[in-house]
């Protein structure tokens, strides 16, 4: 039987609660991309935020604490299959132990792959985030590969602790808001964001030009620049524009 | 404001021969108003010649005294000359860093009047960006030879980074290209310097609230190509400021002609690009894989190889002590295998312990195989395919690489 959840973490941590500690499911899956058939037998988890809690106190004990973090990054990413190699990675833990360590193991490589590219890409957006200040609020937007916002959260909220801020995943229509007191994750309404106006400010002028003045013309190298800020991210960057 | 993009344009221009960048070595939670620092560094952006941006790279002032005659600030070279004020350096840095273009500032200066003068209008610019806007990130300065003790020490509080430049690794070179530079002046204070970060190390172990010293250390710059000194003495003054003013990079800088002199290189030389790059590889090797200068290059070889990389030329030289049996060997000596990185190094040791390691595995940990594969055994077997001969090796190497610039066309 399949378990289908709500999507939130909370919803998967239970399911995998229920998969090892009641009954082993086929597989578990968000309800949002389930693709349901004639064939198919599901049942609907109920999100349970104190199963949810036992499930990683679980994984904490029995593997490691990186072990979790290592699932948190995995969840947040768009890979389709992630539920089903994390389910492997833990069953694989809850027999062996600490498999931290383990990098090319057939059921820990993938997990290891997917948590490397999401914390390249939140490594990647703490630099190249760009901030507008509208009328007093550094507002961002940007459509990150992985649903990295609330990684990217607490960097910008210590970094801006006096400022009012808002990161605007586009792709998601989420936004990460501080409010110089604590941050939180929002659903926003594109209309709203685009009553943000977007007047060219001169410090992006003079960033700009700060940029074009740097590059060596002898060194030109635009094979490298291209490796280090794909083209995918350029529209939300500053001084890739106009 | 146009009059301040000028000035921009014109600094920025001064500064950008000075390759560091980085923005790495101390870990701060935001202290002051803004701003943190990462132990890992954080690139913002990359011009089109591929180099990272990090820091605000700008110069006080490009209005110089001095006559190196590399350098395109000299006082006889005719360019546009300008200064920033101390507030308009601190506030430019705010700016930009509320926006995230930046992670923090590295200010430099060419020798304005005299170098107290300048390093105090640096001092000043730092005081307002520090305690004015209360600024936590990151701030490199540069270092201005012959500035007093005092004014140098009270940078190294302000600063998280501090950088003399060495420019010429010869007391022969420097006399001949700056002639108003001197080793002596240059080396005393990096050494005076290391004394005072090594002090405060302790005292800050003592007194947790003790301010930092220069937190990120020192680094420093040598120019390649301007003058005709070798790798090996390159090098080999890169080991000692390692070894003995505990420095936390040497950056190497492909000479640039940007006069005609006939002390220099033309104007039309293609700045050696390739020489850096080895150079910067085997830094690496000082820095991370526990090679000494002498292990590399030596009075009779005193440049690097160009078509193959330091590391795996030494493996060449040393042919003896391959192939190295992966599930065996010590962390140290997978070092020494070309194609294996800390990181591969890191993922064999911990990962050999829950089973021995085949041809698979490594291609997953990250291990270059292609290079790799003629210097190791997996369980005993050997994948190379042909006798260990650093002729054969090179033969294939060369090959691949051929083939490989052949299907891209």
């Amino acid at each position: 039987m399949d378990y289908l959840y709500d999507g939130t973490y909370t919803g998967f941590m239970t399911s995998l609660y229920l998969h090892f500690k009641y009954r082993e499911s086929t597989g578990i899956y968000s309800k949002k991309f389930y693709q349901e058939s004639l064939t198919s037998n599901y049942k609907i988890v109920k999100t349970n935020e104190d199963l949810s809690q036992k499930m990683e106190g679980l994984i904490r004990d029995k593997i490691s604490s990186r072990a979790l973090k290592l699932i948190y990054y995995s969840f947040l990413s768009n890979e389709e299959k992630k539920e089903m190699f994390i389910i492997k990675f833990v069953k694989l833990g809850l027999i062996k132990g600490n498999i931290t360590g383990l990098y090319s193991h057939e059921d820990t490589f993938p997990l290891q792959k997917i948590y490397d590219k999401v914390s390249k890409e939140k490594h990647r957006f703490l630099g190249i985030i760009r901030f507008k200040d509208i009328n007093g609020v550094l507002f961002s937007k940007y459509s990150p590969d992985h649903d990295i916002t609330e990684l990217i959260m607490p960097h910008f909220s210590d970094r801006y602790k006096n400022e009012n801020l808002i990161i605007f995943d586009e792709k998601r229509l989420k936004a990460g808001i501080y409010n110089k007191n604590e941050w939180y994750l929002s659903k926003i309404d594109k209309r709203i964001y685009d009553k943000f106006k977007d007047e060219e400010e001169i410090y992006e002028k003079m960033w700009r030009e700060y940029f074009n003045s740097i590059s060596i013309d002898d060194r030109k190298n635009l094979k490298a620049q291209f490796q280090f800020v794909p083209y995918r991210y350029r529209k939300n960057i500053t001084e890739f524009n106009k | 404001m146009d009059n301040l993009i000028t000035k921009l344009k014109i600094l920025a221009e001064g500064a950008k021969y000075d390759v560091s960048c980085s923005s790495s070595g101390v870990e701060r939670k935001n202290k002051g108003k803004i701003g943190s620092s990462r132990s890992f560094g954080i690139c913002h952006t990359w011009s089109s010649d591929g180099r990272c941006i990090s820091l605000l790279k700008v110069l006080m002032s490009n209005n110089c005294i001095y006559d190196c005659t590399y350098c395109i600030n000299r006082v006889s070279n005719d360019i546009k000359r300008a200064s920033f004020s101390p507030e308009e350096i601190a506030k430019l840095t705010f700016e930009f860093y509320r926006r995230n273009y930046i992670e923090g500032l590295f200010l430099s200066s060419a020798v304005e009047k005299n170098p107290d003068y300048t390093s105090e209008n640096i001092c000043k610019a730092l005081e307002i960006l520090r305690f004015k806007y209360g600024f936590s990130g990151y701030i490199h300065v540069k270092g201005i030879p012959n500035t007093s003790k005092d004014l140098m020490n009270k940078l190294g509080f302000l600063a998280d980074r501090l950088s003399i430049n060495i420019e010429l690794p010869s007391e022969k070179s420097l006399k001949l290209l700056a002639p108003q530079k001197k080793t002596k002046t240059l080396l005393l204070p990096m050494r005076d310097l290391n004394n005072k970060i090594m002090e405060n190390r302790d005292e800050r172990s003592r007194y947790k609230k003790a301010k930092k010293f220069l937190p990120a250390g020192q680094t420093t710059q040598m120019i390649v190509g301007a003058s005709q000194d070798s790798d090996y003495q390159l090098l080999k003054t890169s080991q000692i400021l390692y070894d003995k003013f505990s420095l936390k990079r040497v950056f190497y800088s492909a000479y640039i002609p940007v006069v005609e002199n006939s002390l220099l290189p033309a104007v039309n030389t293609k700045p050696p690009l390739k020489r850096e790059h080895r150079l910067y590889q085997a830094d690496w090797l000082l820095r991370f894989y526990n090679f000494r200068a002498d292990e590399l290059l030596s009075e009779e070889i005193r440049n690097f190889d160009l078509e193959f990389d330091p590391k795996i030329n030494w493996a060449f030289n040393n042919i003896g002590q391959f192939p190295k049996e992966i599930n065996k060997v010590s962390y140290d000596e997978l070092l020494r295998i070309p194609g294996i990185g800390p990181k591969s190094a890191g993922r064999i040791v911990k990962e050999r312990k829950f089973f021995p390691l085949n041809y698979d595995n490594l291609k997953r940990i990250g291990v270059v195989l292609k290079r790799a594969k003629y210097f190791i055994t997996c369980s005993g077997k050997y994948y190379g395919g042909i006798d260990i001969s650093p002729e054969l090796i090179k033969y294939k190497l060369g090959e691949m690489e051929n083939s490989r610039q052949i299907s891209f066309f």
